[in-house]
C-alpha cells in the first residue's frame, strides 16, 4: 500500500526510470522475439516428414564447423528406401534427390532458393514437405516443372530450368505455396549428386518414434535417424538458414538495452533517495525498520518495473515485426524469416525488465536503509552530503590499476609482445574510464572551477559546481560513456576498414570474374562460354569433396591449375594426413557415393586455393561425380580486353550470369563488409544516444525539481528567468563537454592498442602488417555534437519546467 | 496495561547520559551527564535555554538517537541493548513521537499517516482505528485530506493521533506548540493532557513557553547538557510565574 501510494505521488519523479525501462524492455522483447523466431526450425520442405535419416558423419567442412556427412549412392539409397517403405506403419519412403537449379525466363532469373539448401528436388519429395498444391499437378513428363507461387508463374507458362550440366525448356505443370522447384523423378536422379537424405511419412495413427526405430533397423548403424517426436534435433540438423550476423546484432542491442536500463533506473532511484531523504527519515522515525525501507524501495521499483515491462512488451511485439522486416530487407535475416515465437521471448524480456529494475534500485535501497531517523529534523535536501569514502578508494584503485597496466603495456611493447600489449592497453583504458567516472564528483568541480570570468553568473556557476558535485558527476556520465564508446567503435570501424582495404585483397587470378545474378553459382555452360573468351584457361572452382577412408576431404574441381587428366593432386598437408606419397594410387569414395581408385600427385596449391582446398581434381572428373552443384566461382583473363564485357556478358545472360572486373568485385565485397560494420556501429551509437537523452533528461529534471527552491531564491534575489535557465543549461553543457573530452582522451590508448592487435589478423603467411589508426573525426564530431545538444536541450526543458511557477509560491512551499 | 499502578512505575529512566557532536574541529557536548526519571502517568515539561540539549535528551529518550555514554530505559527495556531493527520495532510499539514541524508523509492521507506505525508493525489496524484516533483530536472529518491540505496545528494533531494510536508507554513531543498560535497551541496541549488524564499515558514534552509548561505535572530545567532544576516534584502543579522566573535565572547565566 505504501509503495503504491508513494509511486503514485512521485509519478513524475519515477517517469524517467519508467521510460528508460519501457524502452529497454521493448528493445529487448523485439530482439528476443526476432532471435527466437530465427532459431533453427524444421524447414517447410521437410514439414510433412515423420522420420528423416542421413548418412554417418565424416568430419567437418573447411570452415571447421559444418558437419560433412557421407553419401548414399542412388542405387544404394533406392534399395534402402524400398525396404523402409515396406516396414510396418510407413506410408511412403523417399530417397531424396536434391540439386542446384536456376529457373530462367529467357535472360531473366525467376525466384530463387529460400535458404542455403539447393532449391530443386524430385517430385517424390513433395510429400516430405508441408507445402500444398495451389494449382495444377505433378510433373509427369521430363519437360514439366512445379514451381513455388512466389516465382510468379502460372500453370502452362514456359520456363528454362538450368542445372549445373544442362538447360531444360519446361512447362509449369503446378504451383505450390512451398519453396522447392520440383521436377520429374527420373530427371532429378540424373541431376543430383547421390542421396543425402531418406525421408519417410508414417501411416496415419502410427507412432513416429516406433517408425523411427524401424527405419533405424534398416539402415547401417552410422546413419542418424530423426523423428518428428524430437523437433529440436530435427531443426538443428536440417535448418539451412544463416541468421548469425543478424542474431549478433540483436544480442548486442539487447545487452546494451539491459546495461543502460540498469544504469538509468539506478540513477533515477538514487536520486529519489537523495531527494526523499527527509521523508525516509520520517518513516524511520515513526517505526519503519531499515529492512522495511529497503523493501519499500524495492516494491516501488517492482511496480515501475511491472508497468514498464507491460508497456515495453506491447511495444516490443509490435516492434518485432518492423525490426524483422527491416533486417530481412538488409539481408541480416533470411527471407523465410517470420514471427514464429512470441510468448517465451516476451516472458524472458519481462523477467529481465523486472530483474533490471530491481538491480538498478539495489544500491539506492541500501543507501535509503542507512538514513537515520533524525535526518527528518533537517529541512531541505542535504546538499553537502560528503562523498562516500569508497568513491575515492575506488577511483584511486582504478587509477592505480591504470598506471600498473600502462607500465606493463610499455614493458610488453618493448618485448614486442603485441597480444599482451593490446590486452593491457585496453585494460588500462577501461580502468582510466572507471576512475574518471567514479571520481567525477571530485575532479569535475575542480575542472569547472578553472572557468574564467568575474561575472556573477560565472561565480555562481563555480560555486554551484562545488556544491553539486555529485549531480554534475551524474550529468557527465552519459557523455563520458558515449564519447568513449564513439571513439572506440568509430575508430575500430575506421581502422579495420582501412586495414581490410589495404591488406585483405586476396590474390584472385584473372582480371575478370564470372558472377551469377542470384549468387548461387555457375553452370558448366557459363564456364564454357567464359572459356571461349579467355586468354588461357578459366580459373574455375567447383567446390566438392571426396571421402578417403570415410573421412571428408575438401576438394576442388579446376580448369586452370588442374592436375593431369585422370589424376588428383593433394596438398602436402593432405598427403601427410592420409599417408599418401607422390605417385601413389589411392582408393576414394566420390561425392556421389561411388568408389574408385586414382593416382595422386603431391604438390603445393596456388595461393588462391591454399587456404581451403585439400585435394584438386580435373574439372570434368569433379563434375562427373558431383553433377548436382553449381560451380562456386570462376575468373579469367579476357582474350580481347576491349570487346569482352559486352559480348561475353550478353552470351552469359541466358545462364543467369555476367562478368565483372575482379578489382570491382573485391571492392564491392569489401564495401559490403564495411557496410555491415558501419551498420553495427551506428546501431550502437544511435541506441546509446537515445539512452543518453533519456538518462540526461531524467537526471536533469530530477535535479532541477530538487533545486526548485534554490532557483526560486535566485529569482527572488533578482535573477531573470532566463538567467536561471542559462545557469542550469551552462552547467549541463559544461559537464557534457568535459565528459566528451575526457572520454575521448581516455579511450585513445585503447584504440591504438586495438590497432596494434590487428597487425596479426591478416594473411598469416605474410606476418604482421602495418595498421594505422583511423578515427573518423567528422563522424565523432557529429556524435559529440548530438550528445552535447541532448545535454543542453534536456537542461533547458527541465529548467523551464522548474521555473514555470512564481518564485514566491515555491519558497512558501512547506517541507 | 498491567497491575502496577502508574504512579509508582518509571516510564523513562535516563541515567548519566552524554552525547557529543563533532562539527569540524569543534566538539560540542549536547548532553553532559544528564539524568532524569519520568514516572508513568504524568506529563513532564523540559525547559531550558536554546542549545542546552533539550532536543537531544528527548531524541535519546525516544530511541531516535543513541547516547555516547549512560543508559536509557523505557518501559523497563534498556534501549542500549537493542539492535537497530529491535530498537525500531520497540519504538513503534512503545514510543510515540511528535516533531516540531515535519511529521506527516506527503504522499499519504491523514488517516493513512495515522495508521503508518501500526501498518509498519504489521498490525491489523484498520481505518476504523484511524478514524477513532482522529476523532479524539477532532479531525475525523479531515481523514482523507493530504498534509498539504491541513494547517500546521491540524498536522500537529494528526501527528498526535498517530503517536497515541498504539497506546505507547511514552509520548515524546519536541516543541509541539512552537509554531502555532495561542488557540491552536491550546488545542494541541489539550490533546496531550488527555493522553495523560484520560488514557493514563506518559508524556515528555519540550517547550519554551512558561504557560504551556504550567499545564504539566512537573517541569525540569536544563542547562549545558544537564538537568539543573525542577518544579512540581512535590506534586503541586507548577505555576507559570514560577517557571518564568526560573527560566529567566537560567538564561541570565
Ligand atoms: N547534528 C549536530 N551537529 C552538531 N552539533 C549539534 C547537532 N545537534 C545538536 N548540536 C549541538 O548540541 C547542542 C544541543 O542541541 P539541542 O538541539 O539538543 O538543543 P536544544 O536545547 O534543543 O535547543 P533549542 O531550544 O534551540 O531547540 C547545541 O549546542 C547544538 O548546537
Ligand atoms: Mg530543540
Amino acid at each position: 500500500m505504501i509503495a503504491f501510494a508513494m509511486v503514485r505521488h512521485r509519478l513524475r519523479a519515477v517517469v524517467g526510470g519508467f521510460i528508460a525501462l519501457t524502452l529497454g524492455v521493448a528493445l529487448l522483447a523485439a530482439s528476443a522475439v526476432v532471435i527466437a523466431s530465427s532459431l533453427p526450425a524444421v524447414p517447410q520442405r521437410y514439414g510433412g516428414a515423420d522420420v528423416m535419416a542421413v548418412p554417418e558423419a565424416a568430419g567437418t567442412r573447411s570452415d571447421g564447423a559444418t558437419v560433412a556427412r557421407a553419401v548414399w549412392s542412388g542405387a544404394e539409397a533406392d534399395a534402402l528406401a524400398g525396404e523402409i517403405a515396406a516396414a510396418d506403419g510407413v506410408e511412403a519412403a523417399v530417397a531424396e534427390r536434391r540439386f542446384d537449379a536456376r529457373v530462367m525466363d529467357g535472360e531473366r532469373i525467376v525466384g530463387g532458393p529460400a535458404d542455403g539448401a539447393p532449391v530443386a528436388a524430385g517430385w517424390s519429395s513433395f510429400p516430405l514437405g508441408a507445402a500444398r498444391m495451389l494449382d495444377g499437378g505433378a510433373p509427369s513428363e521430363r519437360d514439366q516443372v512445379v514451381l513455388p507461387a512466389s516465382y510468379g508463374r502460372s500453370v502452362g507458362d514456359r520456363v528454362t530450368v538450368l542445372t549445373a550440366g544442362a538447360a531444360w525448356p519446361m512447362t509449369v505443370s503446378g504451383v505450390t505455396d512451398g519453396e522447392d522447384v520440383l521436377v520429374a523423378d527420373a530427371l532429378a536422379a540424373e541431376s543430383a549428386t547421390g542421396v543425402s537424405l531418406i525421408g519417410a511419412v508414417a501411416e496415419p495413427g502410427a507412432d513416429a518414434a516406433a517408425v523411427g526405430g524401424r527405419v533405424r533397423d534398416v539402415l547401417d548403424p552410422g546413419a542418424e535417424v530423426f523423428t518428428a517426436a524430437d523437433q529440436a534435433a530435427m531443426a538443428a540438423e536440417f535448418d539451412a538458414t544463416d541468421d548469425w550476423v543478424g542474431q549478433q546484432l540483436l544480442v548486442l542491442v539487447g545487452a546494451l538495452a539491459v546495461f543502460v536500463s540498469v544504469f538509468v533506473v539506478g540513477t533515477t532511484f538514487t536520486f529519489q533517495v537523495a531527494v526523499r531523504r527527509r521523508e525516509i527519515a520520517l518513516l524511520r522515525a515513526v517505526g519503519a525498520t531499515p529492512g522495511q525501507v529497503r523493501r519499500m524501495l524495492l516494491g516501488e521499483a517492482a511496480l515501475v518495473g511491472a508497468a514498464a515491462s507491460a508497456a515495453g512488451s506491447v511495444l516490443g511485439v509490435a516492434g518485432a515485426f518492423l525490426l524483422g522486416d527491416w533486417m530481412v530487407g538488409r539481408e541480416l535475416l533470411s527471407g523465410t524469416w517470420e514471427v514464429r515465437s512470441v510468448a517465451v521471448p516476451v516472458a524472458a524480456a519481462v523477467l529481465t525488465g523486472m530483474a533490471t529494475a530491481l538491480a538498478g534500485v539495489l544500491g539506492a535501497s541500501r543507501r535509503a536503509a542507512g538514513v537515520a531517523p533524525l535526518e527528518a529534523l533537517r529541512p531541505g535536501e542535504t546538499r553537502s552530503e560528503p562523498l562516500p569514502r569508497w568513491r575515492l578508494w575506488a577511483a584511486a584503485a582504478a587509477a592505480a590499476t591504470a598506471a600498473a597496466t600502462g607500465a606493463a603495456t610499455a614493458a610488453a611493447t618493448a618485448r614486442a609482445d603485441a597480444e599482451d600489449a593490446m590486452g593491457l592497453a585496453l585494460g588500462a583504458s577501461l580502468a582510466l574510464l572507471v576512475a574518471a567516472a567514479v571520481a567525477a564528483p571530485v575532479h569535475l568541480p575542480r575542472i569547472l572551477g578553472l572557468l574564467p570570468g568575474r561575472s556573477p553568473m560565472a561565480e555562481l556557476l563555480r560555486a554551484e559546481a562545488r556544491a553539486g558535485a555529485r549531480r554534475l558527476g551524474a550529468v557527465m556520465m552519459p557523455s563520458l560513456l558515449i564519447s568513449a564508446l564513439a571513439v572506440t567503435v568509430l575508430g575500430l570501424t575506421g581502422t579495420v576498414g582501412a586495414a581490410i582495404d589495404e591488406h585483405s585483397r586476396g590474390e584472385i587470378p584473372g582480371a575478370a570474374m564470372v558472377m551469377s545474378g542470384d549468387e548461387e553459382g555457375l553452370t558448366d555452360r557459363a564456364l564454357d562460354l567464359a572459356g571461349e573468351h579467355a586468354e588461357g584457361e578459366v580459373f574455375s572452382q567447383l567446390s566438392t569433396g571426396v571421402y578417403a577412408g570415410g573421412r571428408w576431404v575438401e576438394s576442388v574441381g579446376l580448369h586452370r591449375y588442374a592436375p593431369e587428366e585422370g589424376t588428383v593432386q593433394a596438398s602436402p598437408e593432405t598427403a601427410e594426413r592420409f599417408g599418401w606419397r607422390d605417385g601413389d594410387t589411392v582408393e576414394l569414395t566420390w561425392a556421389d557415393g561411388t568408389e574408385g581408385t586414382v593416382p595422386v600427385t603431391v604438390a603445393p596449391f596456388p595461393p588462391a586455393l591454399e587456404l581451403w582446398a585439400e585435394l584438386a581434381l580435373p574439372y570434368d572428373l569433379a563434375r562427373e561425380h558431383d553433377p548436382g552443384a553449381f560451380t562456386a566461382a570462376a575468373s579469367l583473363d579476357p582474350a580481347e580486353p576491349d570487346g569482352l564485357p559486352g559480348t561475353l556478358s550478353g552470351a552469359l545472360a541466358g545462364q543467369g550470369a555476367y562478368v565483372q572486373d575482379t578489382a570491382r568485385v573485391i571492392d564491392d565485397g569489401i564495401a559490403g563488409e564495411l557496410r555491415l560494420m558501419r551498420l553495427f556501429t551506428w546501431v550502437i551509437l544511435a541506441l546509446s544516444l537515445g539512452y543518453a537523452a533519456v538518462s540526461l533528461g531524467n537526471t536533469l529534471s530530477l535535479a532541477a525539481s530538487a533545486r526548485r527552491r534554490d532557483l526560486a531564491l535566485l529569482r527572488v534575489a533578482g535573477a531573470h528567468r532566463w538567467q536561471a535557465a542559462a545557469l542550469l543549461t551552462a552547467e549541463s553543457g559544461l559537464a557534457s563537454a568535459v565528459g566528451l573530452s575526457v572520454g575521448a582522451l581516455l579511450s585513445l590508448p585503447g584504440l591504438f592498442a586495438l590497432g596494434i592487435g590487428l597487425r596479426d589478423e591478416f594473411d598469416p603467411r605474410k606476418g604482421p602488417v602495418e595498421v594505422s589508426v583511423h578515427l573518423p573525426w567528422a563522424e565523432f564530431g557529429a556524435v559529440a555534437a548530438a550528445c552535447l545538444a541532448v545535454g543542453l536541450l534536456a537542461a533547458l526543458v527541465s529548467a523551464s519546467r522548474a521555473l514555470r511557477r512564481t518564485p514566491s509560491s515555491v519558497v512558501a512551499e512547506r517541507g | 496495561m498491567n497491575a502496577i499502578p502508574h504512579a509508582t512505575r518509571d516510564a523513562v529512566r535516563v541515567a548519566a547520559v552524554a552525547k557529543h557532536h563533532t562539527a569540524g574541529e569543534h566538539r560540542v557536548a549536547a548532553l553532559d551527564g544528564a539524568s532524569l526519571t519520568v514516572r508513568a502517568g504524568t506529563l513532564t515539561a523540559v525547559m531550558g535555554p536554546s542549545g542546552s540539549g533539550k532536543s537531544t535528551l528527548l531524541h535519546c529518550a525516544a530511541g531516535l538517537d543513541r547516547p555516547d555514554a549512560g543508559t536509557v530505559t523505557v518501559d523497563g527495556v534498556d534501549l542500549g541493548s537493542l539492535g537497530e531493527r529491535g530498537l525500531t520495532e520497540f519504538r513503534r510499539r512503545r514510543i510515540g513521537f511528535v516533531f516540531q514541524d515535519y511529521n506527516l508523509v506527503d504522499a499519504l492521507t491523514a488517516a493513512q499517516n495515522t495508521l503508518l506505525p501500526a501498518r509498519l508493525a504489521g498490525a491489523r489496524a484498520g481505518r476504523r482505528h484511524a478514524l477513532a484516533a482522529l476523532e479524539e483530536v477532532g479531525l475525523r472529518d479531515r481523514a482523507d485530506h493530504r498534509p498539504h491540505q491541513l494547517s500546521g496545528g491540524e498536522q500537529q494533531r494528526v501527528a498526535i493521533a498517530r503517536a497515541v494510536l498504539s497506546r505507547p508507554a511514552v509520548l515524546c513531543a519536541d516543541e509541539p506548540t512552537g509554531a502555532l498560535d495561542l488557540a491552536r497551541g491550546r488545542q494541541v496541549l489539550d490533546r496531550l493532557r488527555a493522553v495523560v488524564d484520560v488514557h493514563g499515558g506518559t508524556v515528555l514534552m519540550v517547550t519554551h513557553d512558561p504557560a504551556v509548561a504550567a499545564r504539566a505535572d512537573r517541569v525540569v530545567f536544563m542547562a549545558d547538557g544537564r538537568i539543573v532544576d525542577e518544579l512540581g516534584a512535590d506534586g503541586a502543579a507548577p505555576a507559570a510565574e514560577a517557571v518564568a522566573v526560573r527560566m529567566a535565572g537560567l538564561e541570565a547565566v
